[in-house]
């Protein structure tokens, strides 16, 4: 690997300006760490969601935007990552250690096993498997009601332990706000190395890169690992935030809300996919208190979104 | 010093096809095609549309399963080998369309070749670009990234270099500068130039080849072969004045 010096950063559309860039990452992070201390219980809660959801986002855009395949069955590997976490939780451990590493372990191989199978599509073939594959895991996990509760999902999980002590909403809060963290620094610090170029290499041509010595199918059963990984740990702490899990965390229309949140964000950036599931979830929790028909508004402003935002990252639109 | 690509055996030139033949459907493109290329010296490909240049250029670099023949790099047997392990084996090539890598500046494009440049900077020198360095290959022209490919193919250093119309929409001023980095590389890798320009290709080229209807017709001296009649005939014309 070689480091970033004299590379300008392959992410850099739609980065901060430098001057004001660490001066607001620094108020957003005071704000996030002051939030439990003066919040309410029920608004925690949402916000640790909206963390889970935002890293959810981010690993979504590592494949959609950096890696340039867009997935219909990522909710496969985030609730995935949530069943394999409460599984743990109520068979096995309560340790949160315990079962973030199963949820993490499981996206990561969830992922895998998407590279390896669809791995050598692209484009819309690439796009109608992976609604295929998320369509056969949603049904695994309706039917296999002995491991996964079948319809009912896995309920009544307890709150998770860590070094012994239990943890309640303000601790499973800091834990997603960690990996949202995390996720966000870890997600800039790869893009900007030598791993960033190829990723964004096969991203731009195939043919070229594979012509050039890359291997195309091992970067993208790598990648989608990596953001199987990461889904598998965001539905992880969802599972322990929400105490329960079902299968529709799996289905299409969960897929298709992390694509919406990370495309209203924008794609082209590892901060753009974070911000737009905060937006949406938000915005959506806020329609639906004072609006019965609240997802008619929601595509609607999805829709005015999409129109509204600045060009794509090549300075087209499609007509 | 500028670093060198690992030599071939003794004896074994760069890249070595016998007996290439393929076809499409009815139609063959390629008729029992040999070719050699030697470190040192640049090939040139040439014949009208449809000779089958592209599907030489494509059945070399592993992107066209050849239905008869082998190659060989640098001594080592190609087989069914793919354009990646082609380009791990030493070989390199740029396309008729120039693929490059949209949102990678010409600076990535370089270290993505070779974490430490290989040739990659030394040719854009040579070819002028040091200004486009950090600008994104997406905002070139047509020439620019037809150059552009070529900064990042020399930087992994190749045993062959496939050129498919490199000098293709390039400026006069791009065109000299281009013969410059080629001369420059002439001594490093063994080139190979598929190319409709005559006077550009004769003016570079040490051996030239013709193909015409997926065959060979005649392969010397550009100045032997611009004289030939049956070249004249399919290609450049009884007109033709060049070199």
């Amino acid at each position: 690997m070689k480091p970033a010096m004299a590379m300008r950063d392959p992410a850099a559309a739609g980065r901060m300006p430098a001057l004001t860039g660490p001066a607001l990452v620094a108020a957003v992070l005071l704000a996030g760490a002051a939030a439990p201390l003066v919040l309410p219980p029920f608004t925690i809660h949402l916000l640790a969601l909206v963390l889970c959801y935002g890293t959810w986002a981010m690993s979504f855009g590592l494949v959609m935007g950096q890696l340039g395949l867009t997935s219909f069955g990522h909710a496969a590997l985030f609730g995935g990552g949530a069943y394999a976490a409460a599984w743990v939780a109520l068979n096995l451990s309560d340790s949160l250690a315990g079962g973030l590493a199963a949820g993490g372990l499981f996206g990561a191989a969830m992922g895998a096993v998407m590279g390896l199978v669809l791995g050598r599509l692209s484009g819309v073939a690439f796009s109608i498997g992976s609604l295929a594959f998320g369509g056969m895991v949603t049904q695994v996990a309706n039917s296999w009601a002995e491991v996964t509760g079948g319809s009912d999902g896995l309920v009544g999980l307890p709150f998770p332990r860590l070094f012994g002590r239990e943890l309640g909403d303000r601790a499973l809060y800091a834990a997603a706000a960690a990996l949202a963290v995390l996720t966000w620094v870890g997600l800039r610090a790869l893009l900007r190395r030598r791993a960033g170029l190829v990723v964004h290499a096969v991203r731009d041509d195939p043919l070229r890169a594979a012509s050039s010595g890359i291997a195309v199918h091992a970067v993208r059963v790598a990648t989608l690992a990596g953001s199987g990984l990461l889904a598998g740990l965001a539905g992880g702490v969802s599972a322990f935030v929400v105490g329960s899990v079902a299968p529709s965390a799996l289905d299409w229309s969960a897929s298709g809300s992390v694509l919406v949140m990370a495309v209203v964000g924008g794609v082209s950036s590892v901060t753009g996919p974070f911000l737009g599931a905060v937006g949406y979830t938000l915005f959506e929790q806020a329609l639906s208190q004072v609006l019965p028909n609240y997802r008619l508004v929601l595509g609607l402003a999805f829709i005015a979104a999409v129109l509204l935002s600045p060009v794509d990252r090549r300075g087209r639109r499609d007509a | 010093m500028t670093p060198e690509p690992p030599p071939s055996p003794a004896g074994a030139p760069a890249l070595d096809a016998s007996g290439l033949s393929k076809w499409f459907g009815g139609k063959q493109a390629l008729r029992e095609v040999s070719l050699r290329l030697e470190r040192g010296s640049i090939l040139g490909l040439i014949g009208p549309n449809g000779a089958g240049k592209s599907t030489l250029l494509g059945v070399l670099a592993g992107t066209v399963a050849p239905d008869r023949g082998q190659v060989t790099l640098g001594g080592s047997l190609l087989g069914r080998a793919g354009p990646r392990r082609r380009a791990l084996s030493g070989l390199g090539r740029t396309f008729q369309t120039p693929r490059v890598f949209e949102s990678l500046t010409l600076r990535q494009h370089i270290l993505l070749g070779a974490a430490d440049g290989g040739w990659g900077f030394e040719a854009s020198a040579r070819l002028g670009l040091d200004r486009f360095l950090d600008r994104p290959a997406g905002t070139f022209s047509h020439g620019l990234r037809r150059l552009a490919e070529l900064c990042h193919v020399a930087a992994q250093m190749p045993r062959v270099l496939l050129l498919d119309e490199p000098a293709a929409g390039l400026t006069a001023a791009e065109m000299a500068q281009l013969d410059a980095a080629l001369r420059w590389l002439r001594p490093r890798t063994a080139v190979c130039v598929v190319e409709h320009n005559m006077r550009f290709l004769l003016g570079i080229a040490d051996l030239v080849t013709v193909l015409d209807h997926g065959q060979v017709i005649a392969a010397g001296p550009p100045g032997t072969i611009v004289a030939d009649p049956a070249v004249r005939l399919a290609y450049l014309g009884a007109s033709f004045v060049g070199g």
